[in-house]
């Protein structure tokens, strides 16, 4: 399974390099794959509302009304039909690509689980609610796929097995079509809402908007491409004749071609093994979980950092238990929640370096695998090991971006912690005051952290939006923040190269006499 | 300040966007018919006759139901399969057996089958037992049929006049 995340990934990774090149960090299209499926779920939303107003929902006036919607009044209502077909095209794209990506950057085990679980009846959904806006346009697309949908239910043995008779041999019945129109507009759209309202239940802080240069690019396309190629009908419905072309739009009638040639069974055996497959992806193969953050009640103040900056919803503020009553609050962590990023440590107020140098640095919560005391005592090792070198950098990055030992040099410490968002900003502080020149700070790129959001909240602690905040006192021009993800990697030697050579003809210029060489 | 190159890659991309959507939104064109075909669709219910004939109670039979339940004729409930013949040209299309659905077998058997047929005239000739006691095929209707490319046409039953029907 790792082999198939790696080969995956370096094809988004390639992929996503280019675009970093030509979008921009803020605009690519590869971290807002989430957000522009629900604009485009928007696009089908208004558009759609627009073709109902015009749309007759009986057998015999379905299709006369769409043909008007179509050609009588173009310029609008052709644009629309159209933009409600390539918006809801569009939306497959994003979906299967956020969802590969998803999972071949390794987010969707463990705690994750829950957004990937969720996400699979939201794939059926998308696809019955695009099946049943065709059967709407009542066309000879439409017989076609309402006589094969009826084959298919038929096969299933808990059906009475002649759905298929409503439609040879006998008039479709309006209320029959009413119930198909009570379904595309009503029902699947409701519980689709529903399906994405659970599947992003688990994180907060979702970005439901995506950039707004993003979606007007990508609305423009739309448009564009509808007056270019308006969507149109095929030959009203007969029952007299079956289609010998047909113009199938594949993203969501693709099973069709299959269940003429292999049959229902194997159309069934396909897509519920499929489902099957994607439902149980993350337990394939079993794995252990890091242990979860642990709060510490000695020292929790409950000042409600970990619960405010947790992407998860894992940390929550609850009444204090332990009877400190100059305390109203403490932190309380769901282990179901957390998949242990520690931005929670990173978060809690009494996350300072400086605090208890002879003992244990104990704060309100911590990771049990890594303890922000280790995190000091790494810093001061890796301090220890850049001696006297010119330019002395110390570089804290994180486990899912670009290879940190790949910058490690003469001169240069590196400090990897699972998430940057762990980092709480006074040990920048420390870590100049105690023998650094410059510190880095790394990540993954921006709007693109492996933990949702750790190099944004590290950016607004450092602007000084954001507690805890990085000291006023700390010289800000000796710490570098740049975000690389896996394709950033030679870009983040020369950047830190670059700084160092800055560094060095700072220190020519200015002597920087650090705390630990005063003291020696 | 963005470079003119990246705008540009950015137009390239959204265009590229659109094709793939556009292309794939109705192409490539899928033939669910050759050229110079028809077809031809088996499809009715029917509920066959029961699998053992009713038989008078006796009287003893009688006594040892309850008072409410004491009914003269006693039927099982479930009926024969269907067997289904289709010839067109004196070549066998299909046969085929479909059994009475439901726990007890007592539904109406769906039949269902569809057959693509190269166009012009056709002799086409379908025949049903639905009974385990009959012998042979008690229903069966011949016709000549002139098909068209893409004509649909449906063989159905009427158990009202008990005969095939096309259509």
């Amino acid at each position: 399974m790792a082999r198939i995340h790696k080969l995956g990934n370096s094809v988004y990774v390639a992929a996503e390099r280019v675009f970093n090149w030509g979008f921009g960090n803020r605009w690519n299209p590869f971290y807002h794959l989430g957000s522009l499926t629900f604009f485009f779920f928007w696009v089908v939303l208004v558009s759609g509302l627009y073709v109902f107003v015009m749309f007759e929902t009986s057998v015999g006036r379905a299709f006369l009304s769409v043909e008007a919607i179509t050609h009588d009044s173009w310029i609008i209502g052709g644009v629309m039909r159209s933009l409600h077909r390539y918006a809801s095209d569009a939306a497959v794209i994003t979906i299967f690509a956020h969802m590969f990506r998803e999972f071949f950057r390794d987010r969707y085990r463990d705690v994750r689980w829950f957004s990937w679980f969720t996400g699979v009846p939201t794939l059926w959904l998308t696809v019955i609610l695009g099946i049943t806006g065709y059967w709407l346009v009542w066309d000879q697309l439409a017989m076609y796929i309402a006589v094969a949908s009826a084959e298919l239910i038929d096969w299933l043995p808990v059906t009475l097995g002649s759905m298929v008779l409503n439609f040879i041999g006998s008039e479709v019945s309006d209320r029959f079509f009413t119930l198909m129109s009570f379904l595309h507009l009503l029902a699947f759209p409701v519980g689709m809402v529903f399906m994405l309202w659970i599947h992003v239940s688990r994180i907060s802080q979702v970005a439901f908007i995506a950039p707004f240069g993003l979606s007007m690019g990508s609305l423009i396309g739309l448009v564009v491409l509808s007056l270019l190629k308006p969507a149109v009908s095929h030959a009203p419905a007969t029952q007299a004749m079956v289609p010998t072309e047909l113009h199938l739009d594949w993203f969501y009638l693709n099973i069709y071609p299959f269940l003429d040639r292999y049959g229902p069974g194997w159309a069934w055996g396909i897509s519920v093994g499929t489902t099957l497959l994607l439902i149980l992806l993350p337990w394939l193969p079993p794995r252990k979980a890091k242990p979860a953050a642990v709060v510490n009640l000695e020292t929790c103040n409950g000042c409600g950092g970990c619960a405010r900056d947790c992407p998860f919803g894992a940390a929550s503020m609850q009444p204090r238990g332990d009877g400190k009553k100059q305390f109203l609050l403490q932190s309380m962590v769901d282990p179901a929640l957390c998949t242990a990023c520690g931005i929670c440590v990173g978060a809690c107020g009494a996350s300072n370096p400086y605090r208890q140098a002879n003992s244990d640095l104990l704060i309100g919560i911590h990771l049990p695998l890594f303890t922000v005391d280790a995190l000091r005592t790494q810093t001061n090792v890796a301090l220890e090991s850049l001696g006297r070198e010119e330019g002395r950098i110390l570089v804290y990055g994180c486990d899912h971006a670009a290879h940190l030992e790949r910058v490690r040099m003469p001169g240069v410490a590196v400090i990897s912690l699972p998430c940057i968002g762990m980092l709480p900003p006074s040990f920048l502080d420390y870590a100049l005051t105690q023998g650094a020149q410059g510190v880095v700070v790394t990540g993954c790129r921006s709007g693109d952290c492996y933990y949702r959001l750790g190099n944004k909240l590290v950016e607004e602690r450092l602007a000084g939006v954001r507690d805890p905040k990085l000291f006023t006192r700390t010289d800000r021009s000796r710490i570098l923040v740049f975000w690389a993800g896996a394709e950033d990697q030679t870009r983040l030697v020369e950047r830190i190269a670059a700084f160092r050579v800055w560094l060095i003809a700072e220190e020519a210029r200015e002597p920087v006499v650090a705390v630990r060489e005063k003291a020696s | 300040m963005r470079h003119i190159g990246s705008y540009l890659f950015q137009a390239v991309a959204y265009a590229l966007f659109a094709v793939v959507i556009a292309y794939f939104s109705t192409d490539p064109a899928y033939h669910y018919l050759r050229p110079g075909e028809a077809e031809v669709r088996l499809a009715f219910k029917h509920a066959a006759a029961l699998r053992e004939p009713c038989h008078k109670r006796t009287q003893e039979e009688l006594l040892k139901l309850p008072p409410n339940m004491r009914k003269p004729m006693a039927c099982s409930r479930a009926r024969s399969p269907i067997v289904v013949e289709l010839e067109m040209d004196g070549k066998n299309l299909a046969r085929a057996t479909f059994p009475a659905p439901g726990l007890h077998g007592d539904g109406s058997a769906f039949v269902y089958d569809k057959f693509p047929v190269p166009v012009g005239e056709h002799l086409l000739t379908v025949r049903m037992n639905d009974s385990v006691t009959a012998t042979g095929f008690p229903f069966q209707v011949s016709e000549k049929r002139v098909l068209q490319p893409g004509q649909l046409l449906v063989i159905g039953f009427d158990d009202t006049l008990q005969t095939f029907t096309f259509h």
